[in-house]
């Protein structure tokens, strides 16, 4: 009995760890995980310290309600009720304070904590942009774990095939008529076919070695494929022909994206801008404090490409020998989707890190999401339509209305009080031609 | 248990004795083959590089190196498709039913009955799955999950309707096969010489013994499986006729489907029996284990199934007339005297028609006229199908779209490839396995010691 | 082994039981758990049984290492998974190159339309041209020009391709070699002039028709500089007719404008004017006006008269079968009932009375009641006869309201017979340079003098921007733009000024004609301020193209400023206030008797050579759009044929994919194709023209490459003295020995009886508005409910169209616009023949045959009547017109029967199709009673065996970037150009105009010009289609099958209860 058991805890523990889909809470961990990555991503993480502390085992480290009011307004919580505990951890982080979520009800914050509960430990030493020093290390650790966890296992079978051994030589040894055959010396299959002495290796690691042989590159292969033809492309952080920061730029700076976006409310492409934006600023801005007297060398590359020569003329400073920056495409959609910007910055009102991750923090641009259909379905099936501000859906909203007063009964679009809000799904945003045609 | 009546004809010929049956149904599998099976053989394989090389210009250029348009969309493929599916059909209708109702005669012939079943639902799958546009995305079809947002499959569609009725039923088919087979494999284990045959043969009888219990194991699973497979004969063709009934297209949208298409699965899947047995107990000398008896019965079979289609052709005319559907009527009309007159006539005469020979006993008797009536039931299946498909589309409710079609090169090889794969994998089987089930046949032989 | 005793529980222990047991929760799975039967706990220790006895081994039950194999698999396959999907970030690199500075006014990813001129012919329709990221994409017409309406013809539709054709000339040629440097070319070609000049030898600019007050002017300063330069105007398809016969009449050589907007009665003489006659997307706006039943003052009425069926013919209420050869005769009976009536003095011919069954009379009858709002015209180039039309059309009065000659057309201006002097000059060597500007001699007039003569000038020079067949054999080629490239202006109407910009910058190192001129005259002009200099990029300096300055100049009095040149521009017209008023008619035709009776002789078999709709005069054979889009009429595509009469085929023995041998004089063509023509007269053949070009390129046909041409050259049979002819009498015909099949997108012409097409006369219209719609409503019996959005005042759109059948007139001008703004690719001959063209929409067109005993629609029918001997039937046919694209039915039955859900309905009434998730099983196909859906049976791009424009990487310069391009294996089909529906919304929604206010037009009908087909939104009561749904006209197609379909079509009405 105590064995069925342990093994039912397992499996529903791993169950939970896994896909959370047994959690008995009343707050759902889903919808944590989405306010998580919309809200916190930017400064928290869970098992590391960015710039807010780590977050993993905060239920155990802080009371819920003190959490609660801790994140919906921490000032308040520090200057007006004066809680003893949020003023030292305001004072230990140097008085960086914490942004203030009021958008988020009780229940989402607890959902948040929910989360964090059940979150799985992330793979160590995954492809994770180190934002503290705002540099990506260019290394090779995902090899070096597979190959370790190739020989952890290549040993773990060794290991499994040793036991099996011994015990058989075990049960041979009391019944040695039953296993006469297997005791008695016979010719291996490698000894049939190797010359010599490499005929007298161990059996098993030859075949471990053949099957090696075969299988690394079948598997190397198979998954190149399945990731540059399946696009999971998530983490994607290639060299620019130009150190662009948008860390710098819209982090530090706090360039509106659409500076350098423009057409992004107006066009399905929110376009890379032109050079010549660049040089609104960079004509000017050239960094030579930082490079004693010299013109920033990322900075230069703008005037390459441009051709230009900052000492030259006044009207001569553009060669005639422009060369256009070719840099590389980090999203990539595949052909037969069709996206558009406008739709959703302009009309969905959503922000640029809500598909881009914290695009201010990163030194290096990088895909922080799969781009996969899946993922853009979940959004639309939780984005809410701004029915109130767009004269199209308020149009809309009210012929429902109209029409559900009329035939009194409610919608499948919207209910009868008007109080439950549209979804991009509810509104067609799962249909095959939105996106596909 | 046998309890047999001295009244009725001996199901096994020639007083044969046990030991005589492993040595006439072992000859072929521990003798090296003969020359005729290697003549067979070879032809059988240039027929499958024939299919090869079809279906690589088929997989290479496009679907479009057949001939099907924009009207007629299926063609030659699926026409082979419901063919073979049919073939398919006399496997499991001998092996389970005529099981469950104790018809002892199944006992010769259901093991080759069943092989054939297998080989022919190959042959059918062939075309469901290359006649797919994209192929190598075929596995859309089947309800997996995915990264797409969950995009899930049609259970609506007929056509995923037959993917879960093949699968099934190939699963069951080759289950029900592969077990009958245990015993016999065993024996072979047996006698067998050669190391490789005796690892192999080992390896797939799974450790037989032959004791009372496995017995009794052995002939409970047969029973369920019969018992299982027994829907499935109606099931299936019945799934394959939904993917004509549930769509609109005059000719193709009629309710008479399931039980027309079961019938003419039957008819034809014995038409394809008597003719692979006749040649078989000739040149395997078998005469004794197929008996003019089991040609017999058959034959009536052919003939019963062939007046169900005959009729069910006579209701389809029926009821486009009363059903004062132009385009039905049409349909039909067009299929009788429209430019697909002829295969119209042909299926009629093969499948109505000729069958009637079978009421005089010398038709029944008479090995090589069953032998070329049997592949005129195939013909006229053939055709039964080809009808159905092409006349149907070819003239349907637009006339500015009506067209004409026949098949191009690639379809005929890839026709005739199948019976390359079929033959290829039926001339191993009679080589490497014993073509009549001989512990079964063994049961029913009356002398034994 | 299951013990199979049934252990004594009664119900109230089992109750008992679970009371008890409530404190502490068990759950069991059945009694033996409950019981706990011996066997049962151990079959439960065994459920999982190892072969191993690890359990034994690892007894201590503290270790909770328990996982088993099973869950091993789990783990290891998990991590592996998810370590190398997280190690393998290596992908393909994509580059994303931004402008260096972004060019003003353009947003990537967002279109521009600038108002132009089409140049695919010489009517010169306004047009709008949409550009995506500098380069052009799509051509319609302009809603301000007067011309075009905002129609297009399928060849202006199509002309955008012949853009990005890979095989246009990319340098000039001097003697067949490639020159890049154009001052090379400059300084030899003005050294010949020169020398011309100097020795006072003539020389001859042979244009088509230029009505360009700019050209015009650039052709002066060049005839200035160069003063033996005689222009002379020639048109492959000759008006000199109705040019000279207005000379004569009215002393002015011009084609009036002809109104047939304001005509009640249209009476045409083999006129095809809806098709190819002089400028059919103005005339086709016109006609349509008045075909609707309702509008003000009745229905107008059709009559034509004609050898061959043509789409005017097919469109006609009443259509006589004419030998064209006894045109004079028919016109001139008809004035002489018309100067019965008037009291007027006859052409001293007997009255036929038995012409074509009295149809004269009748028709003259007609015309009488409707004098002063009718229009009677011919399609002959003979001066007589259209004198004769002139006469009648005065009689009838329709000068100053149906026929404004003040306000005349300049379309074309052709002078055949200066032409001929021309070529007589060139072979006598009396002329010494010839230029040719848009013209083709070589191919479309008599050829081989034309080589001849060519070869003796000592200077000879084509502008022609591919290698065609007379810059083969011209030494200096100076390839032009294409329209689209350059700058220009129009005068297709007096007082109408079209004005053309470049969209593009030029694609190949081309030069336009008139700069070249302007060059070799040394008149370049520079203006004071170059608009362009402003505008420089970098290091870049622009100037305005030399003809920009040379056009500013030339428009400087009524234009001068750049805001009002700009402000043109950005309209692309500008109109001239009417005149008003009529030169005065000093015709005499009472003198044609001889003429007529000389003409009127019938002759053998005769042959009428046309347009046809798609290829016009060839000019534009390269371009494989238009042979794709089959003949309105015989619904061929890619070849030419003989058209011929049921009755000479039987005579002849020929039947379906027979060839025929034909003669004229020395002319001979072998195995020419045929089809038999329903409608074709009796004892008459017809061929088209524009096909057979030797020069086109791979696609219509070249020596060089090694192509056979397209269709057979029609134009040889032309007779070229006078004005150019072509009826062309006594034609031998005998039946060939070889077979051809042609490419025919329809091959079953009649309707069988089938209630699919609706129809009826305008009487019975009169009297009840749903005539011919009267048929009960099918029960629909249905246990499902209406879908949500289906129903009325739901929110959000639901999209519909309604089909006109009375407007649609068959043109396909909306076929090719689809194409290309659907990325429909070409799939040449041998795909069409296998009947695999991939058109998202195609116009039906059925044949009903008049007999005796009525309209015979039925196979059956017609090939008893057949049997009787008599071919009558065959001559009169009543043709209709449907187009047909995805019907987006509500029920739609492709939808159920696809395995992957590719196919699925949207909740604005759309019915989606998921290229990427098609997986190409065909059963939508079988089971879509339309039959629209296309499968692409290869990769039709980059596959050298459909070697069109998706084959070559400046073809793929035309591709709609908003439109998926299919790979192969999957199915599509007309989406109702979803891409424009959702970017109309979406640009609604920006700026938050509601629902109502959304704006949409489908790609075809955006083309239309007759504004057949309209699109919008169900749901809006305000819309035009809301309001055309509540037309008593209104039927769907195959209503009674249930499927909803969300076109409806509006029944044809026919003005022929009286004739």
């Amino acid at each position: 009995m105590l064995k069925q058991n342990t093994k039912f805890w397992m499996l529903s523990a791993f169950m939970a760890l896994t896909t959370s889909a047994f959690t008995q809470d009343s707050f759902n961990a889903d919808n944590g995980k989405k306010l998580f990555e919309a809200n916190c991503v930017s400064c928290h993480a869970i098992d590391k310290k960015v710039i807010g502390p780590a977050l993993r085992g905060i239920q155990l480290r802080r009371d819920s309600e003190w959490l609660v009011q801790w994140i919906r307004n921490n000032e308040k919580f520090r200057k007006v009720t004066k809680d003893p505990d949020a003023i030292a951890l305001y004072n230990e982080y140097n008085g960086a304070a914490m942004n203030v979520f009021e958008n988020l009800t009780r229940v989402n914050v607890l959902e948040i904590v929910e989360y964090i509960k059940t979150a799985p430990e992330a793979p160590k030493n995954a492809v994770v942009i180190d934002s503290a020093d705002g540099t990506k290390k260019e290394d090779n650790t995902n090899v070096y774990i597979l190959l370790t966890l190739v020989a952890i296992f290549s040993i773990v079978l060794l290991i499994l095939a040793r036991v099996k051994n011994t015990l058989r030589r075990i049960a041979a040894e009391k019944n040695p008529e039953e296993y006469a055959e297997w005791l008695a010396p016979k010719k291996g299959f490698f000894e049939k076919i190797l010359p010599g002495k490499w005929g007298k290796l161990n059996p098993k690691v030859l075949t471990l070695f053949s099957v090696a042989i075969v299988s690394v590159p079948v598997l190397y292969y198979g998954f190149e494929f399945s990731i540059t033809e399946v696009a999971v492309q998530k983490g994607y952080a290639p060299k620019q022909p130009i150190a662009f920061s948008h860390q710098l730029h819209a982090g530090q700076l706090k360039m509106n994206c659409q500076y350098c976006h423009s057409s992004v409310e107006k066009s399905k492409q929110a376009s890379i801008p032109a050079l010549n934006t660049c040089m609104n600023c960079h004509k000017g801005v050239q960094l030579t404090e930082k490079y004693n007297g010299e013109i920033s060398p990322e900075i230069k590359k703008i005037y390459t490409a441009l051709d230009y020569n900052p000492e030259g003329k006044e009207g001569e400073q553009y060669g005639k020998n422009p060369r256009p920056v070719r840099w590389i495409r980090i999203h990539n959609l595949p052909d037969h989707a069709y996206f558009n910007h406008s739709q959703h910055v302009k009309v969905g009102k959503q922000s640029c890190q809500t598909c881009h991750g914290a695009i201010e923090k990163m030194e290096v641009v990088q895909q922080v999401n799969t781009l996969q259909m899946g993922w853009c379905i979940d959004c639309h099936r939780v984005s809410q339509v701004d029915v109130a501000n767009n004269n199209y859906y308020k149009a809309l909203h009210d012929k429902a209305k109209a029409d559900i007063a009329k035939n009194n009964q409610s919608s499948k679009y919207f209910s009868a009080d008007g109080t439950v809000k549209l979804t991009a799904a509810m509104n067609g945003g799962l249909e095959c031609s939105k996106c596909h045609y | 248990m046998i309890h047999d009546s001295i009244l009725r004809d001996r199901l096994v010929t020639g007083d044969k004795t046990p030991s005589d049956v492993t040595r006439d149904i072992l000859r072929p599998i521990l003798n090296n083959p003969s020359k005729s099976w290697k003549i067979g053989f070879t032809l059988s394989v240039i027929f499958l590089g024939i299919f090869g090389i079809s279906l690589l210009n088929t997989l290479w250029n496009g679907i479009g190196v057949w001939n099907i348009n924009k009207s007629v969309m299926w063609g030659w493929d699926i026409t082979n498709f419901v063919f073979w599916i049919g073939i398919g059909h006399a496997g499991t209708l001998i092996s389970a039913v005529l099981l469950l109702f104790r018809q002892k005669w199944r006992m010769s012939i259901n093991r080759s009955a069943e092989a054939m079943t297998i080989f022919a639902v190959i042959c059918a799958a062939m075309f469901p799955v290359f006649h797919m546009g994209r192929v190598w995305v075929g596995y859309w079809a089947l309800p997996l999950p995915n990264a797409f947002g969950s995009l899930w499959v049609n259970f609506n569609s007929p056509l995923l309707w037959d993917v879960f009725a093949i699968s099934t039923y190939f699963s069951v088919s080759l289950l029900f096969w592969y077990i009958g087979l245990i015993p016999d494999i065993a024996t072979i284990r047996d006698k067998v010489s050669s190391k490789v045959g005796k690892a192999m043969y080992g390896f797939f009888s799974m450790g037989w013994t032959g004791s009372t219990r496995t017995w009794a194991r052995y002939e409970l699973i047969s029973l369920i499986l019969a018992g299982l497979s027994t829907p499935l004969v109606l099931s299936v063709h019945t799934i394959v006729s939904t993917d004509f009934a549930t769509s609109l297209v005059p000719g193709w949208h009629t309710t008479i489907f399931p039980p027309y298409f079961v019938a003419g699965a039957i008819f034809s899947g014995f038409g394809m029996v008597a003719s692979l047995l006749v040649v078989a107990r000739k040149v395997m000398n078998y005469e004794n284990y197929i008996t003019i008896g089991h040609l017999d019965a058959m034959c009536k079979i052919i003939m019963v199934t062939g007046s169900i289609v005959g009729i069910a052709y006579l209701t389809e005319f029926f009821i486009a007339w009363y059903s004062g559907n132009e385009y039905e009527q049409y349909a039909f009309a067009n299929r009788a005297f429209g430019p697909y007159w002829w295969a119209y006539w042909s299926m009629m005469s093969c499948n109505l028609i000729a069958p009637q020979v079978f009421w005089f006993r010398w038709a029944r008797t008479t090995p090589w006229f069953i032998f070329i009536m049997s592949i005129v039931v195939n013909v006229g299946m053939w055709f039964e199908r080809f009808v159905i498909i092409v006349t149907s589309l070819h003239r349907d409710y637009l006339p500015s779209s009506w067209v004409m079609y026949s098949g191009s090169l690639t379809e005929v090889g890839l026709f005739l490839g199948t019976f390359g794969i079929f033959f290829t994998f039926f001339f191993l089987f009679a080589k490497f396995l014993p073509v009549i089930n001989m512990s079964e046949i063994k049961s029913i032989m009356r002398n034994r010691e | 082994m299951a013990d199979w005793n049934v252990p004594n529980v009664t119900i109230n222990s089992i109750k008992l039981r679970i009371n008890t047991m409530s404190n502490n929760i068990n759950y069991w799975k059945g009694e033996d758990e409950l019981s706990k039967s011996k066997s049962f706990v151990s079959a439960q220790k065994n459920e999982f049984h190892d072969d191993l006895p690890l359990d034994e081994i690892f007894n201590d039950e503290s270790i909770e290492l328990k996982a088993n194999r099973r869950d091993f698999l789990k783990y290891f396959g998990f991590s592996v998974t998810a370590v190398a999907l997280a190690a393998c970030y290596k992908t393909k690199i994509r580059n994303a190159i931004p402008y260096l500075v972004e060019p003003e006014a353009s947003v990537s990813g967002v279109a521009n339309y600038f108002r132009s001129t089409c140049g695919a012919c010489s009517s010169s329709c306004g047009i709008e041209v949409k550009v995506r990221e500098g380069r052009p994409i799509k051509v319609d017409g302009s809603i301000d020009s007067p011309i075009s309406q905002g129609g297009t013809c399928s060849v202006g539709q199509a002309s955008i391709l012949s853009l990005y054709d890979n095989e246009r000339l990319a340098n000039p040629l001097f003697d067949g070699l490639e020159q890049k440097d154009w001052a090379f070319i400059d300084a030899a070609v003005s050294i010949k002039l020169n020398a011309l000049k100097s020795s006072n030898a003539k020389i001859v600019l042979l244009s088509g028709s230029i009505h360009s007050p700019s050209t015009l002017k650039s052709i002066e300063k060049f005839a200035s500089a160069f003063p033996s330069l005689e222009h002379v105007s020639y048109d492959a398809i000759s008006y000199s007719g109705i040019l000279d016969a207005n000379e004569a009449d009215f002393g002015q050589r011009v084609i009036p404008t002809y109104k047939f907007g304001e005509a009640k009665v249209i009476v045409s003489f083999a006129a095809d004017f809806l098709g190819t006659w002089i400028s059919p997307v103005e005339y086709s706006k016109g006609y349509t006006k008045q075909r609707q039943p309702g509008v003000e003052g009745g229905m107008s009425k059709h009559i034509q008269f004609e050898s061959s069926l043509s789409m005017t013919g097919a469109n006609a209420d009443h259509r006589f079968p004419m030998r064209v050869s006894q045109e004079a005769l028919y016109v001139a009976s008809l004035y002489n009932y018309i100067a019965i009536a008037n009291g007027i003095k006859q052409i001293p011919i007997p009255l036929q009375g038995e012409l074509a069954g009295n149809a004269i009379k009748k028709t003259a009858e007609v015309l009488l009641k409707s004098k002063g709002k009718s229009l009677v015209i011919s399609g002959s180039n003979e001066t007589e006869i259209q004198q004769i039309i002139n006469g009648i059309n005065m009689l009838l009065g329709n000068y100053l309201t149906s026929i404004d000659l003040a306000n005349h057309s300049n379309q074309f201006q052709g002078s055949d017979t200066k032409t001929a002097e021309v070529l007589k000059g060139l072979n006598s060597g009396a002329i010494g340079g010839i230029l040719f500007y848009g013209v083709n001699p070589v191919y479309n007039h008599n050829g081989k003098e034309w080589v001849a003569g060519i070869k003796k000038a000592k200077l000879s020079i084509s502008f022609s921007s591919s290698q065609d067949e007379t810059a083969a054999v011209c030494s200096f080629v100076c390839p032009d733009n294409h329209y689209l490239e350059s700058w220009n202006d129009a005068q297709p109407r007096k007082g109408v000024y079209h004005f053309t910009q470049p969209t593009i910058s030029n694609v190949f190192n081309t030069r336009q004609a008139q700069i070249s001129l302007l060059t070799w005259a040394n008149a370049l002009v520079v203006l004071e301020k170059d608009p362009f200099a402003s505008k420089a990029i970098l290091s870049q300096k622009f100037h305005a193209s030399p003809f920009y300055n040379f056009m500013r100049i030339n428009w400087a009095e009524l234009l001068s400023s750049d805001e009002s040149f700009n402000a043109v521009l950005e309209k692309g017209v500008l109109l001239e206030e009417p005149l008003v008023g009529l030169f005065a008619y000093k015709g005499k035709v009472d003198g044609f008797a001889s003429y007529v009776s000389a003409n009127s002789k019938v002759s053998g078999i005769e042959m009428i050579l046309y347009q046809p709709v798609g290829i016009r005069d060839g000019a534009h054979g390269n371009n494989p759009w238009l042979h794709e889009n089959p003949d309105p009429v015989s619904k061929v595509c890619w070849d030419n044929y003989i058209a011929l009469p049921k009755s000479l085929a039987v005579g002849l023995e020929i039947t379906e994919g027979d060839t025929v041998n034909i003669t004229v004089g020395k002319q001979m063509y072998l195995g020419v194709p045929t089809i038999i023509q329903p409608g074709q007269a009796n004892n008459t053949v017809s061929l088209a023209l524009g096909y057979g070009r030797t020069h086109a390129g791979k696609v219509g046909g070249s020596i060089e490459k090694g192509v056979d041409s397209v269709g057979v050259n029609g134009f040889a049979f032309a007779n070229n003295t006078g004005n150019r002819n072509f009826i062309i009498k006594n034609v031998e015909i005998s039946k060939g020995d070889d077979t051809y099949q042609l490419a025919q997108t329809q091959t079953h012409h009649s309707i069988e009886g089938r209630d699919i097409l609706r129809e009826s006369s305008l009487e019975a219209w009169k009297k009840s508005p749903n005539a011919g719609n009267d048929k009960a409503k099918t029960h629909v019996y249905t246990i499902w409910e209406k879908p949500e959005y289906r129903k009325d005042g739901a929110p959000n759109h639901l999209w519909a169209m309604a089909i006109d059948l009375n407007s649609c007139t068959g043109c396909g001008s909306c076929v090719v616009s689809c194409s290309i703004e659907n990325n429909v690719p070409i799939v040449g001959r041998e795909q069409v023949r296998l009947r695999r063209e991939m058109h998202w929409i195609r116009i039906d067109r059925y044949y009903a045959f008049r007999s005796k005993e009525g309209n015979l629609t039925r196979e059956e029918e017609i090939a008893n009547e057949d049997k009787k001997g008599n071919h009558d039937h065959w001559q009169d046919v009543g043709v209709i017109y449907q187009p047909m694209m995805c019907q987006h039915c509500a029920n739609a039955p492709c939808e159920t029967v696809c395995p992957v859900l590719a196919t699925t309905h949207s909740s604005e009434g759309l019915n989606q199709m998921t290229y990427n998730r098609c997986i190409g099983t065909k059963y939508c196909g079988n089971n879509c009673p339309y039959k629209v859906r296309r499968f692409n049976w290869f990769r039709f791009n980059d596959n050298d065996d459909f070697d069109f424009n998706f084959n070559n990487p400046l073809g793929k310069m035309v591709i709609n970037p908003d439109v998926t391009v299919r790979t192969r294996g999957v199915m599509e089909k007309c989406s109702f150009c979803v891409q424009r529906i959702q970017e109309g919304k979406l640009s609604a929604k920006r700026q938050g105009k509601s629902p109502d206010q959304v704006v949409v037009q489908t790609a075809c009908q955006r083309a239309c010009p007759s504004n057949a087909i309209v699109f919008g939104d169900l749901h809006n009561p305000e819309s035009e289609v809301s309001k055309l749904y509540k037309n008593e006209r209104g039927f769907t197609v195959l209503e009674e099958l249930n499927i909803q379909s969300s076109v409806m079509y509006m029944t044809k009405i026919r003005n022929n209860d009286s004739i």
